[in-house]
């Protein structure tokens, strides 16, 4: 999509552009037609009862959407049909998140709320930093007594070759 | 929008974890007509209880 790539710039709207069209030309400039927190509960909660928009629901939830942002995209859907306000919309959502929880406990379905904490071991800078110091350590060279012995036990003459044991379970060189 | 959500929903369960079971009496907050305890004072915590108290009803019958 080249306007997601690239926006033409100077083909933006100028600033103040929007305030020149006629108000209330859409549905979020309108009055709101629910204003309380009551009101937009009674208006969400019958929606967890229709089979076919719960099975949507459920269907996203499964598929490992976080029940913020469902609740999130309803209450945007909300705003944007000038059903209520953003404050009411926010205020509502955890009473939304709270039913699909409901929803999600009664179909034996796993969610996520979206408030867990985020599992970033292994891809931060300071685990791969610490990860790799790590590896230093273990590289270090080694004292001068340790590597004495080393050197020593590598040196030694390879003597008579140890019998091989003849079992059936033994391991042969090729 | 997304962040505020999250942000109030952790409030919210924070705030219900907190507290007892059982509604306090008012200590200054305008709840509901005539209450003389806090219910009413937050309608979002009040329907967030409602609901989980529902929940764990029905988890304890099956």
């Amino acid at each position: 999509m080249p306007l997601l790539d690239k926006p033409d710039l100077l083909d933006a709207p100028i600033p103040g552009q929007s305030l020149t069209a006629e108000p209330g030309n859409y549905p979020w400039e309108q009055p709101p037609q629910l204003n309380t927190v009551d009101e937009a509960v009674e208006h969400y909660t019958p929606m967890f009862g229709e089979e076919e928009i719960l099975s949507g629901i459920l269907s996203h939830i499964e598929g490992g959407v976080a029940l913020t942002t469902m609740a999130d995209l309803i209450t945007k859907g909300g705003v944007m049909t000038g059903l209520h306000s953003i404050d009411v919309g926010i205020m509502v959502a955890p009473v939304l998140v709270e039913l699909m929880i409901s929803s999600a406990d009664a179909a034996d379905i796993e969610y996520t709320v979206g408030t867990e904490p985020k599992k970033t071991e292994g891809s931060t800078k300071a685990s791969i930093a610490a990860a790799l110091e790590e590896e230093e350590v273990e590289q270090e060279p080694l004292p001068e007594d340790l590597g004495m012995v080393m050197e020593m036990s590598m040196e030694e003459p390879a003597g008579e070759p140890a019998e091989e044991s003849m079992g059936m379970m033994a391991r042969r060189s090729v | 929008m997304s962040k505020h959500i999250r942000k109030l929903y952790t409030r919210v369960d924070g705030q219900i974890k907190s507290s007892p079971k059982k509604s306090e009496p008012t200590r200054g907050l305008v709840g509901k007509r005539g209450a003389s305890t806090d219910e009413g004072v937050d309608p979002v915590v009040d329907y967030v209880k409602y609901i989980r108290e529902l929940r764990e009803n029905r988890n304890a019958s099956t």
